[in-house]
C-alpha cells in the first residue's frame, strides 16, 4: 500500500510540474496585461508614476523582463519549498530572518558612519554587495543613492554599472556619508530606512544558496502577503467543501440505493426526473432566485435567510451554543448563526452534485444487484438487507469514488460561483477578485492552489479506491 | 450424523426434494401476460437422500430457472412461479415442506443450511471486494451458533476437505488472486462449510479446463460420498451425467422431456430428443463422417411458448404431438421411467410404442 | 435530425476521409445507421422536446435581427423608400443567413430525391460547408455596412412626424440600443411593461432584445468551443490510444494536469487578462479547456478497440495497426462522441455563462448570464432573474435530453 501511494506520488511530480507550467504560461502569454500596461491600481495619484514603479518593483522582484522560460524558472524555485534562497529578500513582507539581515546590515553601517570610520562602513558595503551578487561598483552605487536624497534615491540605483577604480571609491564613500548625513539631519529616518530596504531588492533578486525554505507566493499588488490572502481565504473553501461532499453523498448514496431497489417505480422514475432537472438547473440563477427570493426583506414573507457572509456582524460575542433567556430571549449561539449564513451556499453548492452522484449510485446498485456473487449470498440465506448493504453496496461505491474526479473540479467551479453570489471570502471570490485587479502573483497562487488541491484529491480518490477495491495492485 | 435418524423417519421411498409441475415464467413489469417467457414449464423430478440426480439439457432449456427455483433465487419481479409445488423432507423437522409457500425468513433457513448451491461461474461468483475468509465465515456464522474464531476454524476445514493447500493462508486472500478452479473449490467449501443435505450444481465446471473440471468431478463425487449428501448435478454433458449420476431428467425448452435412472436412459432413451442427444454423442472407437445432430434450435423458450416442440418436426413419423405439445405431459410409461407424450387417442403409451417410433429428431450420419 | 447530425458533426471538423461525390456501400450503410439513429433520437419523447427547443433556438439565432432590431424594416422618408435594417445586416448576419437557407434548401432536396441517389447525404453536406465557408469568406469583403449609427434616430425621426411610412420589427430595439426610452435619461432599471416585455437593463437596452441576441452567442460559444475540444480532444486521446507507451503516459500527465486545475479559475484568469474580450476569446479559451473528456474516452475506446478479436485477427493477417486503427476504429469510436458533445456543448453554455454572470463575459455584447448579472444590481426587477435563467435552464436541459436520447439511440443494448 505504501508503495502504492509513493509510486502514485511519483508519478505526480510531472503532473505538478505541468500544473506549474500551464498556470504560468497562461500568465504569461496575456499580452502585457500583468505586471504592466494592464495594472490597475486603486487610487493612485499619479497612475503613471505607480504603475512604473510597480512595474520595476515586479521586474526586480520575479523578473518580469526576462524571457518567458527564465521567468518560469524563477518563479518554479519561488513557489519550491526545496530550491534555491534568493538574495536579498528583504523587502517589507518578506522572511523574518532576510529582514533582521537588512536590518542589521543597515544599523551596521550607520554605527559605522557616525563613528567616521568609512573603512568600516566600506566594508559593509561590500559585504552587502557579496550577499546580493554585485560588483563593488554596483553596491557603492546603491548605497550612494540610498542615502542621497529620499526622493531620487531609487531611480539613482540604475545607472551605476562600473567597476570600482581608487578615486570612485573615494567619491562614493564622501557622497555617502554626505547624503546619508542629510538624510539623517533632515529627519527622514523613515524615508532613510524604508529606502534602504528597497535598495536592498534593487537590482533583480538572484539565485543564492540551495536551501529548503518557505514557498514564496510573492505578494498581491496591495503589497500584501499572497501566503496571508490564501491563508483567509483557503479554510473558508475547505468548509464549504467539508460541508458539500458528505452531503451529496449521503443524499446520493440514500436516494440511489432506494430508486435502485425499486427500478422503475414510482419513487425512481419521478427522482429521475427531479435530479435531470436539478442537475440543469445553472447555479448562477438558483442563487440568484435565492437571494432574491429567500434573503430578501422585501419579499411578502420577509428574509428568510442572510444575504451574504458567514457570521452575523456580532458573531464574535455570541456564544457557541443556541441559549434561552439571554437579553433578547432567544438567542442562536455562534453554531446557529453560522450555519444559518451556510445554509443556501451549501445547497447550492450541493444540488448539481448529487444529482449527479445519486444517478451514478442508482446504475451501479442496479448492475451489482445483479451480480452473480449478490446470488451467491442469496443461496447462503443472507438477509436481503445484508445483501444490499454489505455485498451490493461495497462494489457499487466503486464509481462513486471515480466519480470524486469529477464532483471535486465541479465543486470548485462552484465555489466561484456560490462564493462570489453569496460574498463569502473564500478561494472562489479571490479568484474572481484577483482576476479584477489582474494580480499577478494571486491569480498564479490561485490557481495553483486549486491545481495542487485537484492533484491532492485525485490521489485521495486513487488511496480510496484501492482501499475499497483489492483487485487494484500495489506492486 | 444427528440426522440419521430424523431422515428415518421420513418415508425412504420418498423423495428429499420432489419438483411437482413447477411452472415459472419471465416478464417485464406492465407488459402484461402477453409477453411473458415461459422458462420452466410444468418441471417435475424428484432427488433422492444421498443420491446424485444429474438434470441434462442446452443452454435455455430451463435447466438452472428450476435449479434457482427451488431456492427460490428467481427474483420476483421479473420472475414468477406460476404453477406446482416444490416439496421438500430435509432438514432438522423432516417434515414435508412446500419451499414455493414458505415464508422468506424459513426460506433463509433452509438456503445455505439445508440446501446449498454453487454456480457456473466461479469467477464472478465470488465477491470481488471480500476476502475467501469473509465470504465463507459469513455462512458459517449465519447459520451455526459458533463464535467468530470457530467460524474460522470452520471455514479452515472446509477449504481443506476442498483440497486447498494452506488455508490458514488462502483465508486471508481475495478472490481475483485465485484461479478458476480454486475459486470453485472455494465455492464448494463454502456450499459445504454447514453441511447441507442437497448440493444443487449449476454446470459448475462448464467454465473451467477440461483437466480441473475432472478433478472438481472426482471431489464432488468423493465429497457426496462421504457426507452421505443428494445432489443434483445440472450439465449439459452427458458424459458428466454416465459417471456421476443415479437419476437423469433430460429438459428441453423448458420442459423435462424423460425422467428415469441413469442406466435405463443410456440403454432405452424412448424420447426422441434424448434419442437424438445420445446420437450426437461419440462413441470410442466407432468411425463416424459426421455425428448427429439435434436439429431444433428451440433455445429460446419464449419462441415456443408451449413450450416444447419436438413433436412438430416429427410430426410426420409420431403424429400429431405425441411427444410434446400443450397437451403432453409425463407418463410413467414403464416403473421408474417417465416419458414426456400425450396420453390421448390410443391409450397410455408403453415403451414398445414409444420405442418403435422413428427418432426423426436425430439426422445421423449421411 | 440526421441532416443536422451530419452536418454538425462535419462542420464540426468530424474526421470523414470519404470523397465527397463517390457513394461506398460503406458510406451508405453508415447513413442509413445515422437515419436510424436520428430516427430513434426523435422517436423518444425526451429527445424530441430536446430538438424542438434547439432548433426554435437556432431559428431566434439566425433571424435575430429581424426580431429586434431599432433599424426599420421599411421607412419611407421625403418619398424615398429604404430598408435600414437591410442596410445594417452585417456581415455575420448575413453567413448565419446563407447556412440557414443553404441547410434548408438541401434538406427539401433531400426530400424530395432518393436517399441512395447521386446527391447523396454526404455530399449534401459537404455542399452545405462549402456554401457556408464561401460565405464566411467572402461576406466580410463584399459587405460594408454603415459605421455606428445613433439608433433612436428613427423613433425621434417617427415621434417628430418626419417619416411618411415606417415599418418596425416586431421588437423595435436593437440589444445595444440604450435610449430605449428617451425622454428618462436617469439611469433606471424598467419592470416588464407593453412597451418592454421583459423589461429593460440599468442602461435602458430592452432585456428581450438582448435576450433574443444572446441567443447567438450562447449557441455560437456553445457550437464552436465543442468543435475545437472536440478536434483537439480526438487528436489527443487519438494519438495516446494510437502510440501507446511514453506517448500515452505524457498524454495521461497532460490529461491530469487540466483535470486537476479547475478550469473555470484557468477560465477566468484567461478573460481577465486580455485586454479585448471577444466572442472568438471566448470560444477558443472554452474550446481550449474542455478537451480532457474527449480525448480519454477515445484514448480508452482505442485501447479497447485494439485488445478486439477482430483487430487481432486483422493484424494476423497482416493489416497495419495504423490502418485499422484510421481507418476502421476512429469512425466507430467517434460516433459515440457525440453524446458527450451534447452535453459539451451544455457546459460551454454554462462556462459562457457563468463567465458573463461574473462580469468576466463579452463586452457590451448581450449574454443570457451578462443580462443574469444585472440581476444583481440595486433596483433590479423580476424579469432580469427569470427570464436569463429559464432561458439557460432551458438550453441546459433541452441539449441534456438530446444527449440522453443519443446515448439511447446508439446503444445497442436498447435494440429491441
Amino acid at each position: 500500500m505504501t508503495t502504492y501511494i509513493l509510486r502514485r506520488l511519483m508519478l505526480m511530480v510531472p503532473t505538478l510540474l505541468g500544473v506549474l507550467a500551464v498556470v504560468f504560461f497562461v500568465m504569461a502569454a496575456a499580452p502585457g496585461g500583468v505586471g504592466g500596461s494592464g495594472l490597475d491600481l486603486e487610487g493612485a495619484q499619479n497612475q503613471d508614476e505607480d504603475a512604473k514603479r510597480v512595474q520595476r518593483q515586479m521586474q526586480r522582484r520575479y523578473g518580469t523582463d526576462l524571457p518567458a522560460y527564465q521567468q518560469f524558472f524563477r518563479w518554479m524555485n519561488q513557489v519550491s519549498p526545496v530550491g534555491f534562497r534568493m538574495s536579498a529578500q528583504v523587502r517589507a513582507g518578506y522572511g523574518d530572518a532576510d529582514r533582521a539581515e537588512a536590518a542589521a546590515a543597515l544599523s551596521g553601517l550607520a554605527l559605522a558612519e557616525r563613528d567616521r570610520d568609512l573603512g568600516a562602513a566600506v566594508d559593509l558595503a561590500l559585504e552587502f554587495a557579496a550577499y546580493r551578487d554585485q560588483t563593488p561598483g554596483e553596491a557603492a552605487g546603491e548605497l550612494a543613492g540610498v542615502l542621497g536624497s529620499a526622493s531620487s534615491a531609487v531611480s539613482a540605483l540604475h545607472w551605476v554599472d562600473s567597476t570600482l577604480s581608487p578615486g570612485d571609491r573615494e567619491r562614493l564613500l564622501a557622497g555617502l556619508t554626505q547624503s546619508y548625513a542629510n538624510g539623517l539631519r533632515n529627519g527622514q529616518l523613515a524615508a532613510v530606512r524604508e529606502l534602504s530596504f528597497e535598495a536592498a531588492g534593487a537590482s533583480r533578486v538572484r539565485f543564492d544558496r540551495p536551501a529548503v525554505k518557505m514557498p514564496d507566493l510573492g505578494e498581491t499588488l496591495k503589497g500584501r502577503s499572497v501566503v496571508d490572502r490564501l491563508s483567509e481565504a483557503l479554510p473558508i473553501s475547505i468548509l464549504l467543501n467539508l460541508l458539500t461532499i458528505p452531503l451529496i453523498y449521503l443524499v446520493a448514496i440514500v436516494t440511489g440505493v432506494y430508486a435502485a431497489r425499486r427500478a422503475g417505480g414510482a419513487f425512481d422514475l419521478s427522482s429521475g426526473v427531479v435530479l435531470i432537472t436539478l442537475w440543469c438547473l445553472p447555479t448562477i440563477w438558483v442563487g440568484q432566485l435565492m437571494l432574491q427570493y429567500l434573503a430578501s426583506a422585501q419579499q411578502p414573507w420577509g428574509q428568510l435567510f442572510p444575504t451574504g457572509g458567514l457570521h452575523s456582524l456580532r458573531a464574535e460575542e455570541l456564544p457557541f451554543l443556541p441559549r434561552w433567556g439571554g437579553e433578547d430571549g432567544f438567542e442562536a449561539g455562534w453554531l446557529l448563526d453560522s450555519l444559518w449564513h451556510l445554509a443556501l451556499p451549501v445547497v447550492c453548492l450541493t444540488y448539481g452534485g448529487f444529482a449527479v452522484a445519486s444517478r451514478v449510485m442508482r446504475g451501479s446498485v442496479l448492475d451489482a444487484l445483479s451480480a452473480d456473487y449478490v446470488r451467491t449470498a442469496r443461496a447462503k440465506g443472507v438477509h436481503p438487507r445484508v445483501v444490499l448493504w454489505s455485498h451490493v453496496f461495497r462494489n457499487s461505491l466503486l464509481p462513486l469514488i471515480t466519480m470524486a474526479a469529477s464532483i471535486l473540479p465541479a465543486l470548485f467551479a462552484g465555489t466561484v460561483i456560490v462564493e462570489t453570489i453569496f460574498s463569502i471570502n473564500g478561494m472562489g471570490k479571490l479568484a474572481v477578485d484577483a482576476a479584477f485587479a489582474k494580480d499577478r502573483e494571486l491569480m498564479m497562487a490561485v490557481t495553483l492552489l486549486g491545481g495542487i488541491l485537484g492533484l491532492i484529491s485525485e490521489l485521495i480518490r486513487d488511496v480510496c479506491y484501492a482501499i475499497a477495491d483489492p483487485r487494484v495492485s500495489y506492486d | 450424523m444427528s440426522d440419521e435418524q430424523n431422515k428415518a423417519a421420513v418415508d425412504q421411498s420418498s423423495p428429499l426434494l420432489d419438483v411437482q409441475g413447477l411452472s415459472v415464467s419471465f416478464g417485464n413489469s406492465g407488459d402484461g401476460d402477453g409477453g411473458r417467457l415461459i422458462a420452466s414449464d410444468r418441471v417435475s423430478m424428484s432427488v433422492y437422500a444421498g443420491q446424485t440426480l444429474a438434470v441434462v439439457g442446452e443452454s435455455g432449456s430451463g435447466k438452472s430457472v428450476s435449479a434457482m427455483s427451488v431456492l427460490r433465487l428467481i427474483p420476483t419481479p421479473p420472475g414468477s412461479y406460476d404453477a406446482g409445488r416444490i416439496v421438500w423432507r430435509g432438514g432438522r423437522e423432516a417434515v414435508e415442506r412446500d419451499l414455493l409457500t414458505l415464508s422468506e425468513k424459513a426460506m433463509r433457513g433452509v438456503r445455505g443450511r439445508e440446501i446449498a448451491m454453487i454456480f457456473q461461474e466461479p469467477m464472478t461468483s465470488l465477491n470481488p471486494v471480500y476476502t475467501i475468509g469473509e465470504q465463507i465465515t459469513e455462512a458459517v456464522l449465519l447459520h451455526q451458533d459458533v463464535t467468530g474464531a470457530e467460524a474460522v476454524k470452520i471455514a479452515e476445514r472446509a477449504l481443506r476437505d476442498v483440497g486447498i493447500a494452506e488455508p490458514v493462508g488462502r483465508l486471508k486472500e481475495y478472490p481475483h488472486q485465485l484461479s478458476g478452479g480454486m475459486r470453485q473449490r472455494v465455492m464448494i467449501a463454502m456450499a459445504l462449510a454447514c453441511e447441507p443435505e442437497l448440493l444443487l450444481a449449476d454446470e459448475p465446471t462448464t467454465a473451467l479446463d477440461v483437466t480441473i473440471q475432472a478433478q472438481i468431478l472426482e471431489l464432488l463425487r468423493k465429497l457426496q460420498v462421504s457426507r452421505g449428501m443428494a445432489m443434483m448435478l445440472i450439465t449439459h454433458d452427458l458424459g458428466v451425467v454416465a459417471e456421476n449420476a443415479d437419476t437423469v431428467a433430460v429438459m428441453f425448452a423448458g420442459r423435462v422431456v424423460e425422467f428415469t435412472d441413469v442406466h435405463t436412459l443410456f440403454e432405452r432413451p424412448l424420447h426422441p430428443y434424448t434419442r437424438g442427444l445420445l446420437g450426437s454423442m461419440p462413441v470410442l472407437g466407432q468411425k463416424v463422417d459426421r455425428l448427429g445432430t439435434v436439429d431444433d434450435n428451440a433455445t429460446i423458450p419464449a419462441d415456443f411458448p408451449s413450450g416444447y416442440t419436438v413433436a412438430e418436426h416429427d410430426a410426420s413419423a409420431a403424429g400429431t404431438g405425441a411427444y410434446g405439445g400443450e397437451g403432453s405431459l409425463l407418463h410413467e410409461v414403464e416403473p421408474g421411467h417417465w416419458v414426456l407424450c400425450t396420453a390421448e387417442g390410443e391409450g397410455k403409451p408403453t415403451p414398445a410404442r414409444l420405442s418403435g417410433l422413428r427418432g426423426a429428431a436425430v439426422k445421423t450420419a449421411v | 435530425m440526421t441532416t443536422t447530425a451530419t452536418q454538425l458533426g462535419q462542420a464540426d471538423g468530424g474526421p470523414d476521409g470519404s470523397a465527397p461525390d463517390s457513394q461506398t456501400p460503406n458510406e451508405l450503410r453508415e447513413q442509413k445507421w445515422l437515419a436510424a439513429v436520428g430516427q430513434r433520437v426523435l422517436g423518444q419523447w425526451g429527445g424530441r422536446i430536446g430538438l424542438v427547443w434547439v432548433v426554435l433556438l437556432s431559428v431566434i439565432a439566425v433571424f435575430a435581427p429581424f426580431l429586434a432590431s431599432s433599424h426599420p424594416l421599411l421607412m419611407t422618408k421625403d418619398g424615398v423608400t429604404t430598408s435600414p435594417l437591410l442596410e445594417h445586416l452585417s456581415a455575420a448576419d448575413v453567413v448565419l443567413l446563407v447556412a440557414f437557407f443553404a441547410a434548408l434548401l438541401l434538406w427539401v432536396v433531400g426530400l424530395l430525391r432518393p436517399v441512395n441517389a447521386a446527391f447523396g447525404g454526404g455530399s449534401r453536406a459537404w455542399v452545405w460547408v462549402g456554401v457556408t465557408l464561401g460565405a464566411i469568406v467572402v461576406c466580410p469583403l463584399v459587405m460594408s455596412p454603415p459605421p455606428l449609427t445613433v439608433l433612436s434616430q428613427y423613433r425621434e425621426a417617427e415621434a417628430a412626424g418626419e417619416l411618411e411610412r415606417v415599418v418596425f420589427t416586431v421588437l423595435p430595439f436593437s440589444a445595444t440600443d440604450r435610449q430605449a426610452e428617451r425622454p428618462t435619461r436617469d439611469k433606471s432599471f424598467r419592470p416588464p411593461s407593453a412597451r418592454h416585455p421583459m423589461g429593460t437593463t440599468l442602461s435602458g437596452a430592452d432585456v428581450m432584445s438582448r435576450m433574443i441576441h444572446a441567443t447567438r452567442v450562447a449557441l455560437a460559444v456553445g457550437v464552436i468551443a465543442t468543435g475545437l475540444s472536440l478536434v483537439i480532444g480526438i487528436a489527443v486521446g487519438g494519438m495516446m490510444g494510437y502510440f501507446s507507451g511514453v506517448v500515452d503516459l505524457l498524454g495521461m500527465r497532460l490529461v491530469e494536469v487540466f483535470s486537476a486545475i479547475p478550469v473555470l479559475f484557468l477560465l477566468i484568469i484567461i478573460v481577465a487578462t486580455r485586454d479585448e474580450r471577444n466572442i472568438y476569446l471566448m470560444m477558443t479559451v472554452i474550446g481550449l479547456l474542455s478537451w480532457v473528456g474527449y480525448a480519454l474516452y477515445i484514448r480508452a475506446e482505442f485501447l479497447k478497440l485494439r485488445q478486439a478479436d477482430y483487430v487481432q485477427a486483422a493484424r494476423a493477417v497482416g493489416v497495419s495497426v495504423p490502418g485499422i486503427l484510421f481507418r476502421h476504429l476512429l469512425p466507430n469510436g467517434v460516433t459515440p462522441v457525440l453524446v458527450l458533445a451534447s452535453f459539451g456543448v451544455a457546459s460551454a453554455i454554462l462556462y459562457e455563462s457563468t463567465l458573463s454572470f461574473l462580469g468576466l463575459g463579452l463586452v457590451d455584447e448581450p449574454s443570457w448570464g451578462g443580462l443574469l448579472n444585472e440581476a444583481r444590481k440595486a433596483g433590479t426587477h423580476w424579469g432580469l432573474v427569470w427570464f436569463p435563467g429559464l432561458a439557460i435552464f432551458l438550453t441546459v436541459f433541452a441539449l441534456n435530453l438530446v444527449g440522453d436520447a443519443l446515448r439511447e439511440a446508439l446503444d445497442p443494448r436498447s435494440v429491441k
